[in-house]
């Protein structure tokens, strides 16, 4: 079915093409006036190098101070204000009225130290670049590359930051980065806040906020390297009731049939991975299968159990069932290492969903011909059932309740086929 | 693609009426524009421009036609050409002494405008030659081009934003060049009044004579001469013929001055002459090499315009060729470079080039302006730079012929 319009986020901010070319616009001209005020007070000997030619201080002097104090092993001497002041003073090679304090804890040396190798005004520069690099690809995955860039750089702080020669870039694309990845991928987004903590103010309430959210993972982010997973992954996928489950997953066949689920743990798995697929296997099958599917779902959630799912109250009753195995499922697998068995396969599948939409993601947004085959693995028209899906593959059920309805609504070539899911959904 | 797009159809009409710029060249004009209206809205916030942070006024070039029109009021024009006397004069304009001297070397007849000018404080008469002149020069161009997006481009050209900051008379001297040669073929005795004008920078005047004569234009001819003689002698009774004694005696001080000892920096001169001081050549090779451009330009213009080469054409070689042939010309002059490319794209949306053909010039329009636009940023004539590509543009267009006349 090509044509299909998969709602993106950067669509709710900019519902029209116009609106996206005036944010364009507008934050471009601003980045634009911001550009020309720096050259001009370039120029005027307002920053960075004054008029006599001398490079000015300005906070990023706190920095560059601190990292060459640590450079020279006197780490401690950047929290001794006399001597931070002196080594201010050796790095714009002037005297000058105030003080820059360094606050930092010592972690955010490293980066002071790597900038503190290079000469100041240099540094100072680079610092500048490489944050705002960070701060713009932070937005631009937000709102999508055209309208993310122009907010970020029409962004009126900007100049603020770049004047004062402060980390404000670097962390916005932390906290940013943080907010973006914990969805899909929770290790990146602990290292995002654990770089964080190099300004604690701005971290006080992420623990509260992961707790209540039991994001495991994301808090204790584990020292696991990525290739860990995978050997993890496949270690798992090997065993005999693993092997089931990939199998099954892989051939695109039925996920697990009540049979094949026998009472207890694996029951307990199979519905929680319905639970995350679900969505995207129905939403794939409507355009492949519009009438079979939503049974299949039914039958290979809850067994039996499901051909009486047909009244509101057990609907909404299943979605929180649905909503708690969800939870619970994300924590075993953020434990990763528990002994149980179920739980570990679970991760796995978690892993092994989240890489398989990682990878097919980016192909799948660009395209948007979408053509139900199946049996082949991972190619864009394939990945596609799972777009819109598999970002919010790890979400909670609510959210992917959610994009399956943005779906339905702005699908029009396939209205007719999701109205029927519906009503079959409904009349069971 | 077509950057500037074409519609013969309203093209066919009287100066090209249908001027409609693509969307691409709108927005980089749009873009240089806001670059200039920011650039200023900055340096005056800073107090690096019109006025200090501590409310005197900014030395610049404008003060020494300011401290000139003082002088003149006060009954000692001949002052203006004693350069202790200009250069107090200066520091009473400003409140404060200041290094460096910004000389007069006018002739009397612009002691008019500096006097009228120095009726105001100096921040505003500033304030009001930038902005007064600035229109002329739109209109001048509006008029060459032939259409509204006239204002854009002029407002675009990168070269306004320097004689903005330094309150330089660009905008007058590219008004008046302009507007002679948008008048010349249809009201020749107002090209020739304006061209009479523009007698207050001679050294920008030298190849008209030429250029009128070679093409017959005697109306225009005959008239600018009045019109430089009715001036002269308005302002020999004017301010006395002390004056003009003074500046026929400042003629050569300024040539000591600026082109032999290099006063203002070598490579502030985008001429032929600055590009070989800067390179570090000698003083008789700078004047060889400019003697020999200028030469040059001048048979170039005397060719042309005894051709039957299109006007338009015409006047875009004769545009350019008045930049080439001077050896004493500042980036602020370079808002004379926005006339000939002007009249290259009126004759590109009266006539139609090849589809291919047009956006090759403006890729040259557009690196000319990028040259302009760099200048600050590095120590090089790079303003030469830009008229030999303009003036290459040019040069294509009248050897090329066959591809012209689509």
């Amino acid at each position: 079915v090509s044509g299909t319009a998969i709602v993106p986020p950067k669509i709710a901010i900019a519902p029209n093409p116009d609106a996206a070319r005036v944010i364009a616009l507008v934050g471009l001209t601003l980045a634009l006036c911001y550009l020309v005020v720096l050259c001009s007070a370039f120029l005027g000997g307002h920053f960075l190098i004054d008029a006599h030619g001398r490079p000015i201080a300005n906070d990023f002097v706190n920095v560059w101070a601190a990292g060459r104090l640590a450079l020279d092993g006197q780490a401690a001497a950047a929290y001794d204000w006399t001597l931070h002041k002196a080594a201010e003073i050796r790095a714009v090679g002037h005297d000058f009225a105030n003080y820059f304090g360094w606050h930092y804890p010592p972690t955010f040396l490293f980066v002071a130290a790597a900038l503190a190798a290079l000469p100041y005004l240099v540094a100072a520069v680079v610092w500048q670049l490489a944050t705002l690099t960070l701060y713009a690809a932070t937005l631009a995955k937000i709102l999508g590359a055209r309208t993310g860039i122009a907010v970020a750089l029409g962004f009126p702080a900007v100049l603020w930051n770049v004047t004062a020669g402060q980390n404000g870039f670097f962390t916005t694309a932390l906290i940013g980065g943080t907010l973006c990845l914990l969805e899909r991928r929770p290790v990146l987004a602990g290292v995002c806040l654990g770089l964080l903590t190099y300004k604690p103010q701005f971290g006080l309430l992420f623990p509260i906020v992961l707790i209540a959210d039991r994001r495991w993972l994301t808090i204790f982010v584990a020292p696991r390297s990525r290739s860990h997973l995978l050997r993890l992954r496949g270690s798992f996928s090997a065993r005999p009731v693993g092997s089931h489950f990939w199998r099954a997953y892989r051939r695109q066949a039925a996920w697990c049939s009540a049979k094949a689920a026998p009472i207890g743990t694996d029951c307990r798995v199979c519905s929680a991975l319905s639970a995350h697929t679900a969505p995207a296997r129905r939403w794939r099958g409507a355009c492949k299968r519009p009438l079979r599917l939503p049974s299949r779902w039914r039958s290979s959630c809850y067994g039996e159990a499901g051909r009486h799912t047909n009244s509101k109250p057990l609907l909404n009753l299943r979605r929180a069932a649905r909503d708690t195995l969800c939870l619970y499922v994300r924590s075993c697998g953020a434990r990763g290492r528990c002994r149980l068995s179920a739980p570990r396969r679970l991760a796995a599948g978690i892993f092994n969903c989240r890489r398989r939409s990682a990878h097919c993601g980016r192909s799948a947004h660009s395209g948007l011909s979408l053509r139900p085959d199946a049996g082949r693995p991972c190619r864009d028209a394939d990945c596609l059932g799972l777009d819109g899906i598999p970002r919010v593959l790890h979400r909670n059920t609510i959210r992917v309740r959610l994009a399956t309805s943005t779906i339905c609504k702005t699908d029009e070539r396939t209205a007719a086929p999701r109205q029927s899911i519906r009503r079959q959904a409904i009349a069971g | 693609m077509a950057l500037y797009e074409i519609s013969p159809a309203q093209g066919s009409g009287a100066q090209g009426s249908g001027a409609k710029l693509a969307r691409p060249v709108e927005l980089i004009c749009f873009a240089l524009i806001v670059v200039n209206a920011v650039y200023l809205a900055a340096s005056y916030v800073e107090g690096s421009w019109l006025i200090a942070p501590n409310g005197c006024g900014i030395e610049s070039d404008f003060v020494n036609v300011w401290a000139a029109g003082r002088l003149a009021l006060a009954g000692h024009a001949a002052a203006a050409y004693d350069w202790p006397t200009h250069k107090l004069m200066e520091e009473t304009a400003v409140g404060h002494a200041f290094d460096g001297y910004f000389g007069w070397h006018y002739p009397p007849t612009f002691l008019f405008v500096a006097a009228l000018l120095s009726l105001l404080p100096y921040a505003a008469a500033y304030a009001l030659w930038a902005f007064a002149t600035f229109p002329a020069y739109l209109v001048a161009i509006r008029a060459i081009i032939g259409d509204r997006v006239g204002y854009l481009l002029a407002a675009a050209f990168p070269a306004v934003l320097p004689n903005f900051i330094v309150g330089q008379n660009g905008f007058l001297t590219a008004s008046l060049i302009g507007g002679a040669l948008v008048l010349l073929e249809g009201n020749p005795i107002a090209s020739g009044v304006l061209l009479g004008l523009l007698t207050y920078k001679p050294h920008l005047g030298l190849l008209f004579p030429i250029a009128l004569a070679a093409g017959g234009y005697w109306r225009a001819f005959f008239t600018a001469a009045l019109v430089a003689i009715l001036m002269a002698a308005a302002s020999w009774l004017a301010f006395g013929s002390e004056a003009w004694l003074a500046f026929l005696g400042n003629i050569g001080h300024t040539s000591q001055a600026f082109l032999s000892e290099g006063w203002a920096d070598w490579s502030k001169l985008q001429t032929a002459f600055g590009l070989t001081r800067t390179l570090g050549g000698s003083e008789t090779l700078a004047w060889i090499v400019q003697a020999a451009v200028s030469l040059l330009a001048a048979a170039s213009v005397a060719i042309v315009w005894r051709s039957k080469a299109a006007y338009d054409l015409k006047a875009a070689a004769l545009g350019v060729s008045v930049l080439l042939a001077t050896p004493y010309l500042y980036m602020y002059d370079l808002v004379v470079l926005a006339v000939p490319i002007a009249f290259l794209l009126r004759l590109a949306n009266a006539r139609g080039y090849l589809p291919k053909d047009l956006p090759k010039e403006l890729i040259g329009i557009g690196m000319a302006c990028g040259l302009i636009l760099v200048f600050p940023f590095v120590k090089f004539p790079v303003g030469l730079a830009a008229l030999l590509l303009i003036a290459g543009l040019v040069a294509r267009r009248i050897v090329l012929p066959a591809s012209a006349a689509a």
